[in-house]
């Protein structure tokens, strides 16, 4: 019984994982960088990049002023503080005569040091690249999501049966041998699955749970998950608003650094942002809402605070809202806040982040490894078959060929003018553009080192960015460097790491397939590119 | 404090690995078996990785604390993994140097056998 249970396992994990494996990497590789969509999108407004750190009073100050001019009349408004992963100040405010709605993100984003308006570029940022992770593009959202469903689905049982058909999953543990052709790809694969085994069955099954209302063909409201955006308004349309005719008599300003300092200290932490119920009247309310979420089961923010304008606090009961008894009004429902919360890391501070990162990383690995270890088991028999050949061209264009696009995606974001019309449409369209491309070489001239050619290429555009990011930046990279704007500098770094990573693939995979025509394996030399990576030999 | 929390999961991988065969021998030469040291190996990795965990919770929630330390756990062991593959001698000058284990282990193989690494 166990022979033949442990073959079928294999079966069912090589086949089911292969069906949609491409996609599953371009949702890996998309999805671990959605862990840091506020980061991209920061680093794709260059206009928004700072030259010197302001502290939260400040920022807090400027924006007040701000709002004071902007909506004077407004019946409340609310303010982001610069944070760790974005340093821009973002304001909102619902008008006079406003329906009070509930918006996701700043209505404008302002200097935090002057306050002054920032003219940031439009562009699709890091919400294409999430977006694109569960709903893919261009196809409606419930089918979009309806194939990222399933692609989960499927990898949920390639992981389920990868763990049942391996057989010394603890004595191989840490195993890991080079120089040993498709035992170097396995123990490569089964490394980067069996060492983030966790990592992965969480976010496969959190984001299988998360997708699910739209995978039940019976569930009569399918997709309600937000598909809002931040949307924020040109400054050219503030400017109209700035030319209200009737101003109002200067209220006093509230201790705002009082305020702060106190709920730092109760917090033990940052302040995310601020609430200000009646502005610009005696009767002002200021709602204090901290930056540290610490706990799972937390609403969708952190605890929260009020004051009056004089500084004093309220103690009302609303401190750190528990979800699971003012949200969940049941079991099921407790634990897809959980799923959701931990999918999306939303409690993660820099360095946890950093760990899914990591883990998505791993994960990427694992199934690009997987990819490539489906042709390199089969080099020898059937190369040159209809189905090796189809998948030997994909694995090509999804792994190196989606890099490139990645790579390409954040060069249209500089390079493309900054007043384009509709200029975020360009950027996507120039990542799916590359992309097709990339499919094409694979398609034409993968055995002429297409796996050296689109490696390097892709490796060249990310080592480059950091020269880019600094040649189109108002804000050079060492002011930005001394101004503490680690979300950029952090992108500029990542995207440095990347591209060494990539180019030192390219160069083994060229070397590899070198030798392999000197020693002339295989017969034909025309043929030996066909796949260099399968030619990992004993010859590194 | 996570620091302190990853230094702990790194060194409980470390004697994880070295409950292992191929990892024990690589250290100790190729004759040797960790035999029934092995449990005492393991037992003690589980114990950093306990004391991990519990580093962890003095800075976050257990819930979120059980994460980042699953999410420590990950790269410990990715780590451990590279070392053996790449940085063998590394790994045994580890293992003499900071692990509990190899205290706890019987000393004799250190003085009859000197270390292949």
């Amino acid at each position: 019984m166990k022979g033949p249970f442990r073959q079928s396992m294999t079966w069912l994990h090589t086949w089911s994982s292969l069906i949609l494996i491409w996609l599953l990497f371009a949702v890996f590789v998309t999805g671990t960088l959605s862990f840091y969509r506020t980061e991209i999108t920061h680093w794709m407004q260059p206009e928004g990049h700072i030259a010197n750190k302001v502290d939260t009073v400040t920022a807090a100050d400027s924006a007040w002023d701000r709002l004071t001019l902007l909506a004077p009349w407004g019946k409340s408004w609310s303010v982001s503080l610069p944070s760790e992963r974005n340093p821009k100040t973002g304001v909102s405010w619902v008008a006079e005569g406003e329906a009070e709605e509930r918006r996701r993100g700043p209505r404008a984003l302002i200097n935090a040091s002057n306050g002054e308006v920032l003219a940031l570029r439009e562009t699709a940022g890091g919400n294409f690249l999430y977006d694109f992770h569960f709903e893919l593009y261009a196809m409606p959202r419930d089918v979009g999501r309806t194939i990222v469903g399933v692609a989960s689905m499927l990898m949920l049982v390639a992981i389920i049966s990868g763990v049942i058909m391996h057989r010394k999953i603890f004595s191989d543990f840490f195993t890991f041998r080079p120089r040993k052709r498709t035992v170097s790809w396995i123990d490569g694969h089964v490394i980067g699955s069996v060492l983030a085994l966790p990592f992965h069955i969480m976010i496969t099954f959190s984001g299988l749970v998360l997708l699910s209302s739209t995978l039940l063909f019976w569930n009569s409201n399918p997709g309600t998950q937000n598909g809002g955006r931040p949307t924020t308004v040109a400054p050219s349309q503030l400017e109209h608003i700035n030319t209200s005719t009737h101003t109002r008599p200067a209220a006093v300003k509230p201790d705002l650094a009082g305020i702060l300092a106190d709920a730092e200290q109760l917090f033990g932490g940052p302040v995310a942002s601020l609430n200000i119920q009646h502005p610009m009247t005696a009767n002002a309310r200021i709602q204090v809402t901290s930056a540290t979420r610490d706990s799972l089961f937390g609403g969708r923010t952190g605890r929260q605070l009020h004051y009056d304008l004089n500084g004093n606090r309220q103690n009302d009961a609303s401190p750190g809202d528990t979800a699971v008894q003012s949200m969940a009004s049941s079991l099921a429902t407790a634990v897809f806040i959980v799923l959701k919360v931990t999918h999306e890391a939303r409690f993660a501070d820099v360095i946890t982040r950093m760990l899914f990162f990591i883990a998505g990383i791993l994960g990427s690995a694992m199934v690009a490894t997987g990819a490539v270890l489906w042709v390199v088991k089969r080099t020898r028999k059937q190369a040159g078959s209809v189905g090796y050949e189809l998948v030997s061209m994909l694995n090509l264009t999804a792994i190196a060929g989606l890099m490139v696009a990645i790579g390409s995606y954040f060069w249209a974001n500089r390079l493309l003018p900054a007043d384009m019309e509709s200029r975020d449409l360009w950027e996507i369209r120039v990542f799916f553009l590359t992309w097709l491309l990339t499919l094409l070489h694979a398609y034409l001239a993968r055995k002429q080192h297409g796996w050296f050619i689109q490696l390097s290429l892709a490796a060249t555009l990310f080592i480059c960015i950091p020269i880019l990011d600094g040649l189109t930046s108002p804000v050079g990279l060492w002011a930005g460097l001394v101004a503490h704007d680690w979300p950029r500098i952090g992108f500029d770094l990542i995207a440095l790491i990347t591209g060494f990573g990539l180019l030192m693939s390219a160069f083994w995979v060229r070397q590899h397939t070198l030798k392999r025509i000197k020693n002339g394996e295989g017969g034909n030399h025309h043929n030996n590119s066909r796949a260099p990576i399968a030619t990992r030999g004993s010859t590194v | 404090m996570i620091i302190l929390a990853f230094i702990l999961t790194f060194l409980g991988f470390v004697q994880f690995a070295m409950a292992i065969d191929g990892h024990y021998q690589a250290v100790y030469g190729r004759c040797q078996k960790p035999g029934r040291r092995r449990y005492l190996f393991q037992a003690v990795a589980c114990l950093h990785l306990l004391a991990a965990l519990w580093v962890c919770t003095t800075t976050w929630q257990l819930s979120i604390a059980i994460i980042v330390w699953i999410g420590l756990i990950q790269l410990a062991a990715v780590l451990v993994a590279g070392l053996l593959t790449w940085r063998s001698s590394w790994y045994g000058a580890l293992w003499r140097f900071g692990c509990l284990g190899r205290l706890c282990a019987d000393q004799k193989h250190d003085i009859n056998h000197t270390p292949s690494v």
